[in-house]
């Protein structure tokens, strides 16, 4: 740990430090603007103190060198109280938004700050690419500077700025800030990441939608008495260029429409343009009526965020699975050729009495 | 020049006199004779809250630790993340949860071997074991290597979310670590390798 506060320490801080806005303001400044300078950062001092020594007095470790910090969007004053930034822009426009960082550890750190490519995980939780990843998206558009110094309860308000190029495509662009904790050369570096989304709408025409592939299979219990299951597997993909949710629901039909059965999957909260989510569904008790047909429908549903709401019509693919009921099959088969045995048995039973009284008759006879 | 500013000043006392005088008159009409308490209500300042993350360190080790003839496996330990969250239910959007993520980087050697992100996986726990979350937190599942027939800390995996808001008074803070552990055929390279796990904090 030693030599990881010693690295931070050493970090070249004089560039990034004129362009923070609230730092000590300068004595050359005239006396109006040192004012209002004064009065910035009393004002975002006031706003995360309280914060902050809230979260500094909950650490039980701060004798080792740990490091706490916390990153809000906000406005060119401080925190404005959202959680991440949706912003709906032209090709071509740009805008400038703030990050507001503060640093509570009770030591001064350096917090690389970075832009990079948003995506959804398989869990449907977003992230954004790793700094060892280069981004091709939306991360590109977004300008900040490289690091930023700050003191123990220290504040910053960096600004940002998203430029859309001229040839976007209309649509979603997710994409994420952070200010980051590099990771030593140690065996194992960890690398900490504290941001925020920020989601770009580039205006055009949007245009929803969903595509949905599925595979089915039935799997019959050995017991013929005992129903099977089919489990179906299948994968959303979002194939326009608006994040939506996708509500699945799956139906299973017997021949003929006999036997249907409905059934809700597991929701996909978000889902980005290009991206798609994998996911299985088990339906229990279901006899082997030698087929079924199984309709996989994705219902898109809106993403609870500011930007308008767009939906897109539900899609359904249709698969046919073989539920052959060979254990009934078996088991009758097995009655049957039983029945026909103890039949046969019977007959045979049977011409042996004939056959025994009929040979009584001749005994008798020729003894008279 | 003088008598400009006297003249000026003169006027200004006088309109000052007459506003203080009207005003005067406006309060006698307003309250009557009796004396009027006058009670300022001073609001406690508004502290908004934060959503923080506190790492131990930025770096750990692996050590060797139950190999085979066929597998040799390295076990560390991730340093504690904590998350601490004072916001209020207000200044949590509805839908809104916080979570931390983690992914490691392909191992390379000093002399350019590469072992592949998915001979390495963990195990996440709260510290303070599994009552800690108080309800408001659930830890991630285990994740195992690629020679179990896992996937290995490839994709961002979870360590830790949210999964009720933090309603306690005061918010609350959270701590998580994680069993590390890299297992690779005994016929690998020797060598120094290192890689980098990437802890995200999100919401």
């Amino acid at each position: 740990m030693i030599e990881a506060v010693g690295r931070l320490h050493g970090r070249p801080t004089a560039r990034v430090r004129d362009q923070i806005r609230v730092q000590r303001p300068a004595a050359q400044l005239g006396r109006g603007r040192a004012i209002a300078l004064v009065l910035a950062t009393f004002a975002i001092a006031w706003a995360v103190t309280g914060a902050g020594s809230a979260v500094a007095g909950s650490e039980e470790d701060d004798q080792t060198g740990s490091l706490t910090w916390s990153v809000r969007p906000g406005d060119a004053n401080g925190p404005d109280g959202r959680s991440w930034v949706e912003l709906t822009l032209d090709p071509g426009h740009s805008v400038t938004e703030h990050l507001v960082i503060v640093n509570h550890s009770r030591q001064p750190a350096t917090f690389t700050l970075s832009a990079a490519d948003g995506y959804f995980t398989d869990t449907g939780r977003f992230n954004m690419l790793p700094s060892d990843r280069a981004s091709t998206g939306a991360g590109t558009w977004i300008q900040m500077q490289d690091s930023v110094a700050l003191e123990a309860g220290q504040s910053a308000i960096v600004p940002y700025t998203i430029t859309v190029p001229e040839d976007a495509t209309p649509g979603d662009h997710p994409a994420g800030v952070a200010a980051s904790i590099l990771a030593s050369d140690g065996a194992i570096g960890i690398e900490s990441r504290v941001g925020f989304r920020v989601m770009t709408r580039v205006t055009g025409e949007l245009a929803p939608s969903l595509a949905v592939t599925a595979t089915a299979r039935y799997a019959g219990s050995l017991n013929p008495f005992e129903p099977g299951r089919i489990r179906v597997d299948y994968r959303i993909e979002n194939t326009g260029n608006v994040r939506l949710g996708a509500a699945p629901q799956i139906t299973a039909t017997g021949p003929l429409g006999a036997f249907p059965t409905t059934r809700d999957a597991e929701p996909i909260a978000e889902l980005a343009p290009g991206e798609h989510r994998d996911g299985s569904l088990v339906i229990r008790s279901r006899w082997p009526v030698f087929a079924y047909t199984v309709d996989v429908t994705a219902t898109a549903t809106p993403v609870d965020t500011g930007v308008p709401v767009v939906t897109a019509d539900p899609t359904t693919t249709t698969v046919a699975v073989a539920a052959i009921p060979w254990p009934q099959l078996a088991a009758l088969a097995i009655a049957i050729l039983l029945a026909a045995l103890w039949v046969r048995g019977r007959q045979h039973r049977q011409r042996e009495l004939e056959r025994l009284v009929e040979q009584a008759r001749e005994e008798a006879r020729a003894e008279v | 020049m003088k008598m400009h500013t006297l003249r000026a000043g003169t006027a200004a006392f006088g309109a000052l006199l007459l506003v203080a005088g009207g005003a005067a008159v406006a309060s006698a009409d307003d309250y009557g004779e009796e004396g009027v308490d006058v009670w300022v209500s001073v609001e406690p300042l508004p502290e908004p809250g934060t959503l923080a993350m506190t790492v131990a360190a930025d770096w750990t080790t692996l050590t060797e630790n139950g190999s085979t003839d066929l597998i040799r496996q390295f076990t560390g330990a991730l340093p504690n993340v904590t998350v601490s969250d004072t916001r209020s239910d207000e200044e949590i959007p509805d839908g809104a949860n916080w979570y931390v993520l983690g992914t490691a980087s392909d191992f390379e050697s000093t002399a350019g071997d590469i072992v592949t992100a998915d001979h390495f996986g963990w195990d996440p726990a709260l510290v303070g074991g599994s009552d800690e979350g108080d309800g408001v937190v659930s830890i991630g599942g285990e994740v195992e290597t690629v020679l179990d027939g896992d996937r290995g800390l490839v994709d961002q995996e979870l360590l830790f979310l949210a999964t009720d808001l933090p309603s306690v008074e005061g918010g609350g803070a959270w701590t998580a670590t994680a069993d590390l552990f890299l297992r690779v055929p005994a016929t690998v390279t020797a060598g120094d390798y290192h890689s980098v796990i990437t802890l995200s904090l999100f919401e």
